[in-house]
């Protein structure tokens, strides 16, 4: 902004004339000075857009339930932006302050001193009425819950989950030991890995196998892998540098390649495997 | 410019002494450097019998090799402090504490020598004038109960003095850290529970207030104990589970294994009864009872929960050096009310917690258990009406959950328990239904 130089006469002159300038001379010389008009330009647009617009379509907040209503898990109790109401019991907030419902109940607005003394929350009641529908709930008292179960036969019968378990625990090498510690309940069963199940597939993918029966081929073939021992740095070092010949040489065949054959032909090199 | 004389006759003799045996390793040795006569382990060369080799017989404060750790470890004589200072304390010459040779560190000890000098009189005087109020008359000191009050204030004065003499004491903290403290004494006591409450103590509570043990099994209390849990585990577990003959790593059977507060137990793990290390920090024994309260038993009538005990004995008695309570080997006729259930959780079902308190009896007054055994049941057992009839006063809390997994079915049927078969499934909420409002202005 432009800053009106009135109150300040320019010293500089003064001073360049030294001691032989009276001040009078130096106060002739100042005030000769046009001074510049107090001028204020516009640094922000009043008009049009330019204040956001003020007027837009409503955001929908507030009150989705009133008090008492009954929810179910997942309902939307209040909108808000911010939090101006807290979840207390059985209710849950989104990312945009959205209080929900996570159980099955009767939707409460209170205030709880003991927990914050300014806070309101909503929490969701199990019961409709009587003392359980009052929150919150004294401060010592055990926790309501509903269980919300109920009991079936067992889909997979524990002998046979057993089973299965140990084969996908079992390891090729651990067999020997196995046999022998074998709880009395699954049986003297083979502890081999069974073959890849067949399974209801459209006709084209009968022969397909599916991927984690391709990850388990090496454990049927029997095959047992050097575990990785990250002290061992000897391994790991021959390994690091076999990798770095193994680029060396792709990279050489890709330069090979991309040569329009008029380049020296570079004879191939082929690092020797370390095992 | 400085004078360059002749170096003196002493100081020439005594650096010809520290080339002539820079590795000696004799013990003292940099005490008498500036000495000019011959040092007594060099006067009397080999007439000691001959030390076995460190090979042979380890030091616990030296020994810095894992092999020869581990071979400590095994004959029950663990390695003390950290395997840093131990390979530092191999390079030092093994003065002992007191005599190091500096001397502000010398002079530091004398002020604390003489601060524990002071300490000492003010406790003489202390117990002198506690034997002189009890048996001075109250009338003289103000009735009864300010007898009685003063009589606490001096006696509690008399202990913090005890504290207050010693916890400067470096050799203390040293032993403290090693964990060669006595117990019996108060300073160690006053060390061991300063130490459980920065940050075992925090880490119990924070678990048992989020997991809502507090409101739901007791309504609130503060544990003044250390109690630990371990498991002996009958088989091998590996970290993804139990494995079968594989000894390489994870758990072997036989281990004992501590449980983190809060921790998930393996069915198999815990189908037998736990260990418990109580570790309190007052003087004196102290007559407790031990409960196991499973608080997550599903009831399907209920449409909730219920209360279950898996464990119940009293009359045990601890001090701060005994501390270990073996829950399988407690009396009959004297002790156990209600033996181990293995805990179980049916398939489906949300996890369950085993909350473990440890109950002061009052007055160290035992229970009689004929006429406690009447009332108490495992089925709905409610800690809360238990504790208020026998006055007990809950000092210590351990928590561990359990779950379904892939012994629990093995381990029910062993224990001759219902419910394998069956597994709990969630009940489907309905959704409410679609209310369509106003449905000419949407067209």
């Amino acid at each position: 902004m432009l800053q009106p130089r009135i109150c300040r006469p320019s010293r500089t002159v003064e001073y360049s004339l030294g001691s032989l300038t009276t001040s009078l001379a130096a106060w002739t010389c100042t005030s000769t000075k046009p001074t510049a008009p107090f001028i204020r330009h516009a640094s922000h647009a009043t008009q049009g857009r330019a204040n956001g617009p003020k007027d837009s379509a409503g955001r929908r907040l507030g009150a989705k339930k009133t008090d008492s209503e009954y929810v179910v898990p997942g309902n939307i109790i209040f909108k808000q932006r911010g939090t101006k109401w807290f979840p207390g019991e059985n209710v849950g907030i989104g990312k945009d302050h959205t209080i929900y419902a996570t159980v099955a109940g009767y939707v409460r607005y209170y205030q709880d001193p003991l927990r914050h003394p300014k806070r309101r929350f909503i929490g969701v009641a199990l019961e409709r009425d009587g003392p359980g529908s009052v929150l919150p709930t004294p401060p010592n008292a055990a926790t309501r819950r509903r269980l919300g179960m109920y009991a079936a036969p067992i889909s997979h019968p524990p002998g046979a989950d057993a089973a299965l378990w140990l084969e996908s625990h079992l390891s090729a090498n651990s067999k020997t030991t196995t046999s022998a510690n074998q709880p009395s309940g699954t049986g003297g069963m083979g502890l081999s890995v069974p073959p890849p199940p067949v399974s209801a597939r459209p006709k084209y993918a009968q022969n397909w196998e599916s991927n984690w029966s391709i990850g388990r081929t090496a454990e049927r073939k029997g095959i047992t892998v050097r575990e990785f021992d990250p002290k061992d740095r000897w391994l790991a070092w021959r390994k690091r540098s076999q990798k770095m010949k193994r680029k060396a040489k792709m990279r050489s065949v890709r330069a090979r390649g991309k040569g329009k054959g008029n380049k020296k032909k570079r004879p191939l090199k082929v690092a020797p495997v370390v095992k | 410019m400085a004078r360059c004389g002749t170096p003196s006759k002493q100081l020439l003799q005594s650096l010809r002494r520290l080339s002539i045996s820079p590795a000696a390793n004799n013990r003292h040795e940099i005490a008498r450097a500036f000495c000019t006569t011959i040092c007594k382990c060099e006067e009397a060369p080999a007439d000691v019998a001959p030390k076995p080799s460190f090979r042979r017989n380890p030091d616990p404060q030296l020994v810095s090799s894992r092999r020869l750790e581990r071979r400590l470890m095994k004959a029950n004589n663990p390695p003390i402090g950290s395997r840093r200072r131990r390979v530092a304390l191999q390079g030092t010459s093994g003065i002992p504490f007191e005599q190091l040779p500096y001397q502000c560190f010398q002079e530091a000890r004398k002020i604390l020598i003489a601060d524990r000098e002071e300490k000492l009189k003010q406790i003489e005087t202390d117990r002198a004038r506690i034997i002189r109020l009890r048996d001075s008359d109250p009338a003289l000191s103000g009735g009864e109960a300010r007898k009685r009050q003063r009589l606490k204030d001096l006696i509690d004065k008399l202990e913090h003095l005890k504290i207050l003499a010693d916890i400067n004491d470096p050799l203390v903290k040293r032993r403290f850290e090693d964990g060669l403290g006595d117990m019996n004494k108060p300073i160690y006591r006053y060390l061991a529970e300063r130490k459980w409450r920065e940050a075992r103590r925090l880490i119990l509570m924070q678990r048992i207030t989020q997991m809502k043990v507090i409101p739901d099994v007791l309504p609130s209390f503060e544990p003044s104990v250390d109690v630990k849990l371990a498991f002996v585990p009958p088989i091998t577990f590996s970290k993804r589970g139990l494995e079968y003959g594989d000894l390489s790593k994870g758990i072997r059977s036989g281990d004992f294994i501590y449980i983190q507060p809060g921790d998930f137990v393996d069915s198999q793990m815990s189908e037998n009864p736990c260990w418990l290390n109580v570790q309190s920090f007052q003087r004196g024994e102290k007559l407790v009872s031990v409960v196991v309260v499973d608080s997550d038993v599903p009831d399907l009538r209920k449409d909730g929960f219920d209360y279950r005990c898996h464990f119940l004995a009293a009359n045990i008695p601890i001090n701060p050096t005994q501390r270990t309570i073996n829950l399988s080997n407690l009396s009959k006729s004297e002790q156990l009310l209600l033996p181990w259930l293995p805990p179980h959780a049916q398939k489906g079902s949300p996890y369950h917690r085993l909350s473990v308190f440890v109950l002061q009896q009052k007055d160290n007054v035992p229970i009689d258990l004929s006429v406690a055994s009447r009332h108490v049941k495992s089925e709905g057992f409610i800690l809360r009406s238990f504790v208020d009839r026998h006055l007990l006063k809950p000092i210590g809390v351990h928590l561990f959950r359990t779950k379904w997994d892939a012994g629990m079915a093995e381990v029910m049927r062993r224990a001759g328990l219902e419910g394998a078969d069956m597994e709990l499934r969630r009940v489907k909420v309905e959704p409410l239904p679609y209310k369509r409002r106003n449905p000419p202005s949407f067209r």
